[in-house]
């Protein structure tokens, strides 16, 4: 059901981020993000596959500042092959998804390891490739299980609890999901990255609704990677194959969607001031043209202050809508106005 | 089990010059059908969605933001293994040797993915259509420096290179033609020229990666005064400067050997074509003739060639020594394929690199000369590993389906040279391989045995070649 | 036995930053250009009453002090090109102004060895094979683990894989006349397992008491060290070490990249002085470029001018050609100024060191050190 309501407006606030591919202040490739109690962003850099000394997790705010990092590329404890995606539970401890290794491992607030769980497999309790994590107010872990096509809850030290879903395109299946959040009314949504949608549970896994189909037209999404929904209900999408995200109210009625207006971030400007040609050559640069391909993909590749590959959204709380704008190391922040 | 129409060495000579050689099941398969409808069904079987492009930029986001070598090396590694249709990948390869343009000077990947997208596009239709995109192509332009060919001050490089390596060779053109051709590419440049330019200049990523790059006519940088090229006269741009090149000669002539280079026979080094006669004159003649009868239309000619004597004879099976890619990617294949876009992929791009061919970075202008150049003492260590290690792995497809069919010391060795395509061996290679099984096989055999089996062939000079 | 000259060449790929590598630390205007990443003066390895050493080259000091070690200051080459590729091509080919296809020391390589009659005459150490090392038909072993090199390396078992050589040796020895291609591929295939047979002998006869670290610089001149004291006639090595691209994070970075090559440098030349060697050889360092003489806030950007370095017994230690000017006016659009053309420091290389003719190689005359040899 489609509503023509799309008055709701969104205004830019800032972009936060810089290409750090070899470690330090900034993101490379990054996959996921999440908000602490304190505030802080924990950006997971995936980084590249062959060039894989950007792999860590950063921690920054959005005011530029930037606390450090933790992690490395490897696949021995400690380490990341293939991060996925991020969430704290109640004491700020911090849960990360690896779809290479099958595990999840867990840190202290700071970044202390602490252990890693998970074993490959298809059985209740095993994973195969995770990549969706949320933790509850309980404590209990939502863990989208990639190619088992189902979502697991599991402890925080990674016993079973339960688990829902298998593969197809009915309601309550899916196809290779990605991301998964939680609703205000203890709801859990899951992006189903091949079946163009989201469906939305209850904690126990009993379906209760689902938005979205394939297309490129106003509501429409195609494979989506994440979402989240701020205290008045209204869901955001990161409809990654369209290359944006989308706002759906409570009842799921498109309202409004953003294409990415990035802007030269802090750290951007103070490398730029560092490198005056670049600066100069940067002052007859039009930042957007009209594009001979009508392919999304293409047009983010061209034009730098559109998303390139929105992965994940968050809204912290101040109401702000935080997008992680992977493919340029970014976030790009914006406000319901 | 389907009448044999084609003869079995012919068919797998066809998959392995049109593609990528074939697996047992698809020789098998296509022997039923006769070898021109073979040849067609290649040829025009495009499949609608020949590779899972959403699942390559899920799993490895580099490459999408394609910015070392090995991310777009591997982004079309991955492509050449899984395409549907390998008759596209090859001629983008085709292609490839002949427009050579590398990373090295672009630095960023995404141009050069692209650029062969284009070839896919356009490399098996219209030779005019193909030379008027490449010369718009961002990657062609920024390698060959168009963007520096102003109205007032040109710069010769491109309008050199389309004539002397990607049309006619050269000899068949004087220095004036090209400055004129020079001067009717003026104003061929991309968005953004100068911002782009020094991004590439100072290879940084910073700050928000790459911008890809577009093409653009820049009208007030184009020369619309009178050209006079290769005897006509008029107002050129670059399109009629490439529809003049079609029609000579010797650009059909330039072409046909770069065909029978590629698809029949190591020919002479390029640079030495002006001075130097074909080596089969008459094949020469007969894609000629095929080009101007088909409107330069690439694909007919392939196929006319194809189901030509000069294609089919058998005195050219397997006598080309497989270039680093094609001899990755027939492995690839025969394997079963990448499992997921994981390290795989990239290990088979750093294999095909270490063997001499780092895709999308041609040592030179005059790309990859190919014969005996992909063969030294570094070189062939590397082929030998990586092939016996991927083929001769007791996981994967080929050593599998070899031991679900109960082998014996008896059958082993035609099992594991049909489960390889078909592969044909010499006597002198046969019999030391045969004694090695006599002597030093058990008689129960099993997937370790299988594998190394597997691995002496693939080590063999004859599966080196195609 | 007079033992034939040796060259080592480490490439610090990324470009290593001359200004915190070589600190002008009594100079005021690197605190204004590295207000952000400065190397402070408790940190800094003091060199004399201007310069100092980043705090990660503490063996690098003590090869200076010994007088084995030049500094070679503000090397580059004209119009500087900031793209790594490039710019390391052309280090490479010693060709700056169009895309060159020989590498200088392939082209060495075939003076020195020109019918290859050894095919280990050169070995690589690093992952990809060098464009420096490229000539046609020039035979280059690129190892990359040297415990395990060679052909079949995945069969596992030593004798079924010694079965599979000496039947690939049967089926690859070449049936003279009838086929070029074939003939020429059995020679090679041939060439391929000697050179590889010779290799891997190398872990064998060696016997050391110095352990290397473990770092992959560290591995890979462990494995030179190898091959160099089996006496197998190699004379051109070739290593890399990186990556010294830190855009970000270059305090940490770049000390412990210049830690890492200290700590193996330093066991190398232990190693050699156990084995009672070492003057046969020299290592040659250098870096695709510098970079930007102010900092970006976390790290620097690519710049041009750059520092290199030669090690050895023979080597006149000291610092050669002057620091380049810091002063904004001198500085080439932000980056130091190069003084010193490569080309030279490959002629005194390739004449004084390989006896090789320079001239072809490097594409003219160009100004050297020399005398850089004791």
């Amino acid at each position: 059901m489609k509503s023509t309501i799309t008055k709701t407006k969104f205004k830019y606030i800032d972009t936060v981020g810089f290409t750090a591919d070899v470690g330090g202040r900034g993101f490379h490739l990054p996959r996921d993000l999440a908000i602490n109690s304190k505030e802080k962003v924990f950006v997971v850099n995936r980084s590249g596959a062959f060039h894989t000394a950007g792999l860590r997790v950063s921690i920054t705010d959005v005011n530029h500042n930037y606390y450090g990092e933790f992690s490395k590329f490897g696949k021995n404890p400690g380490e990341l092959y293939w991060p996925c995606s991020i969430t704290f539970d109640t004491e700020d401890n911090v849960y990360i998804t690896d779809e290479y290794t099958h595990t999840i491992s867990v840190f202290e607030k700071d970044g202390n390891f602490v252990k890693r769980w998970g074993n490959k497999g298809n059985k209740q309790g095993e994973v195969n490739s995770p990549s969706g994590i949320v933790c509850d107010q309980n404590n209990e872990l939502f863990i989208v299980d990639l190619h088992n096509d189902r979502v697991q809850v599991m402890t925080t030290s990674g016993k079973f609890i339960r688990e829902w879903g298998k593969k197809g395109d009915q309601d309550g299946e899916f196809n290779k999901p990605w991301g998964i959040a939680l609703g205000n009314n203890n709801e859990v949504l899951v992006a189903d990255w091949r079946n163009d949608r989201i469906q939305i549970f209850d904690k126990n896994g009993l379906f209760i609704d689902k938005f979205g189909s394939s297309g490129t037209d106003d509501g429409d999404l195609s494979r989506p990677s994440g979402a989240c929904v701020d205290k008045d209900g209204f869901i955001y999408v990161a409809d990654w194959g369209n290359q944006r995200v989308q706002i759906y109210d409570e009842k799921f009625n498109f309202i409004g969607k953003l294409r990415g207006q990035a802007k030269l971030s802090k750290w951007a400007k103070e490398y730029l001031n560092a490198n005056q040609d670049e600066k100069r050559a940067r002052e007859s640069f039009s930042p957007v043209i009209n594009i001979d391909n009508v392919e999304v993909h293409e047009e983010s590749a061209r034009i730098e202050s559109y998303f390139w590959d929105p992965t994940s959204v968050v809204i912290d709380k101040n109401g702000h809508l935080l997008v992680l704008d992977s493919n340029r190391n970014r976030i790009q922040i914006y406000q319901r106005a | 089990m389907a009448t044999v129409k084609t003869n079995r060495s012919l068919t797998t000579h066809l998959l392995r010059r049109a593609g990528f050689g074939g697996t047992k099941e698809e020789i098998d398969a296509l022997n039923s059908f006769e070898y021109d409808h073979i040849v067609d069904y290649l040829l025009d079987n495009r499949h609608k969605d020949p590779v899972p492009v959403d699942l390559l930029r899920r799993y490895q986001i580099d490459l999408s933001d394609v910015r070392t070598n090995i991310s777009s090396g591997s982004y079309w590694m991955y492509r050449l293994a899984h395409n549907k249709f390998p008759f596209e990948e090859k001629i983008a390869l085709f292609w490839h040797r002949v427009f050579a343009t590398g990373q090295n000077k672009l630095i960023q990947g995404k141009p050069m993915v692209t650029q062969i997208e284009m070839f896919r596009k356009f490399g098996m239709g219209s030779f005019e259509k193909l030379l008027v995109e490449l010369s718009k192509n961002p990657a062609m332009i920024m390698w060959l420096d168009n963007q520096d060919n102003h109205k007032d001050n040109i710069n010769e490089n491109y309008g050199r290179e389309i004539l002397e390596l990607f049309s006619m060779g050269v000899g068949n053109y004087t220095e004036k033609d090209i400055k004129e051709c020079s001067r009717a590419f003026t104003g061929w440049t991309i968005e953004n020229m100068p911002y782009n330019a020094m991004k590439m200049r100072n290879n940084t990523a910073r700050p928000f990666g790459y911008i890809a790059w577009q093409f653009k006519f820049d009208e007030k940088d184009h020369d619309f005064g009178e050209k006079e090229f290769l005897g006509e006269k008029g107002d050129f741009n670059g399109e009629d400067i490439v529809r003049i090149i079609c029609k000579q000669k010797a650009t059909a002539q330039f072409i046909a050997r770069h065909i029978y280079h590629f698809y029949i026979k190591d020919e002479l080094p390029v640079p030495q074509w002006p001075h130097e006669e074909p080596i089969d004159p008459s094949a020469i003649e007969f894609i000629i003739e095929s080009y101007f009868k088909n409107k330069y239309n690439i694909k007919e000619v392939l196929r006319d060639l194809f189901k030509s004597e000069y294609f089919r004879t058998e005195e050219i099976y397997n006598k080309r020594i497989k270039s680093p890619s094609e001899l990755v990617v027939n492995s690839v294949r025969l394997s079963g394929g990448f499992d997921i876009p994981s390290e795989e992929v990239y290990k088979a791009t750093s294999s095909s690199v270490l063997m001499g061919q780092p895709l999308m970075n041609p040592t030179s202008v005059e790309g990859w000369q190919g014969g005996e150049e992909w063969i030294n003492t570094g070189s062939v260590i590397e082929r030998i590993n990586y092939c016996s290690e991927i083929l001769g792995d007791v996981n994967k497809d080929v050593v599998n389906n070899i031991v679900k069919q109960n082998p014996d010391k008896k059958n082993i060795l035609n099992l594991c040279l049909g489960e390889l395509g078909y592969i044909k061996l010499e006597l002198s290679t046969k019999i030391p391989i045969e004694e090695y099984i006599e002597n030093s096989l058990p008689e129960s055999i099993c997937s370790e045995e299988v594998s190394l089996i597997i691995k002496l062939i693939v080590s063999t000079r004859e599966f080196q070649m195609n | 036995m007079k033992k034939e000259k040796v060259l080592i060449t480490i490439q610090l790929s990324g470009g290593n930053d001359y200004l915190n590598c070589i600190v002008p630390w009594e100079n005021p205007l690197y605190r204004d250009f590295r207000k952000h990443i400065k190397i402070t003066d408790e940190e800094i390895i003091p060199l004399d009453n201007k310069l100092g050493l980043n705090p990660g080259m503490n063996a690098i000091k003590d090869f200076y002090n010994e007088g084995n070690l030049a500094i070679i200051h503000g090397v580059g080459y004209p119009e500087p090109e900031r793209s790594h590729f490039r710019s390391m091509d052309i280090w490479h080919t010693a060709e700056p102004t169009k895309v060159g296809t020989k590498g200088w020391l392939g082209q060495a390589i075939k003076e020195i060895d020109p019918n290859a009659k050894n095919v280990v005459t050169a070995v690589n150490f690093s992952e990809a094979l060098p464009r420096a090392l490229v000539n046609q038909g020039v035979p280059v072993a690129s190892v990359g683990d040297i415990n395990n090199y060679g052909l079949f390396t995945s069969i596992e078992d030593e004798s079924k894989k010694n079965e599979a050589l000496n039947t690939f040796k049967r089926f690859y020895t070449p049936t003279m006349g009838n086929d070029y291609v074939m003939d020429y591929l059995g020679k090679t295939g041939l060439d391929a397992v000697k050179g590889a047979e010779i290799i891997s002998k190398a872990p064998d006869l060696y016997n050391s008491n110095v352990e290397y670290p473990s770092t992959s610089i560290g591995k890979q001149l462990k494995g030179i060290a190898q091959v160099h004291l089996a006496n197998f006639g190699t004379r051109i090595f070739y290593a890399n070490h990186g990556g010294f691209d830190t855009h970000t994070n270059e305090i940490v970075l770049q000390q412990n990249l210049w830690q890492q090559l200290s700590d193996a440098l330093s066991a190398f030349f232990e190693d050699l002085k156990e084995h009672d060697t070492g003057e046969e050889i020299i290592v040659f360092m250098f870096s695709e470029f510098g970079r930007r003489v102010l900092d970006n806030g976390t790290g620097t950007d690519h710049g041009s001018g750059g520092v290199s370095f030669l090690l050895g017994n023979n080597v006149k230690g000291g610092q050669y050609n002057d620091y380049p000017s810091l002063d904004p006016d001198k500085q080439i659009e932000g980056d130091l100024k190069f003084n010193f053309d490569f080309r030279g420091l490959y002629s005194d290389i390739l004449e004084d060191w390989l006896s090789v003719e320079s001239k072809n190689i490097v594409g003219g005359n160009f100004e050297k050190l020399s005398p850089f040899l004791k």
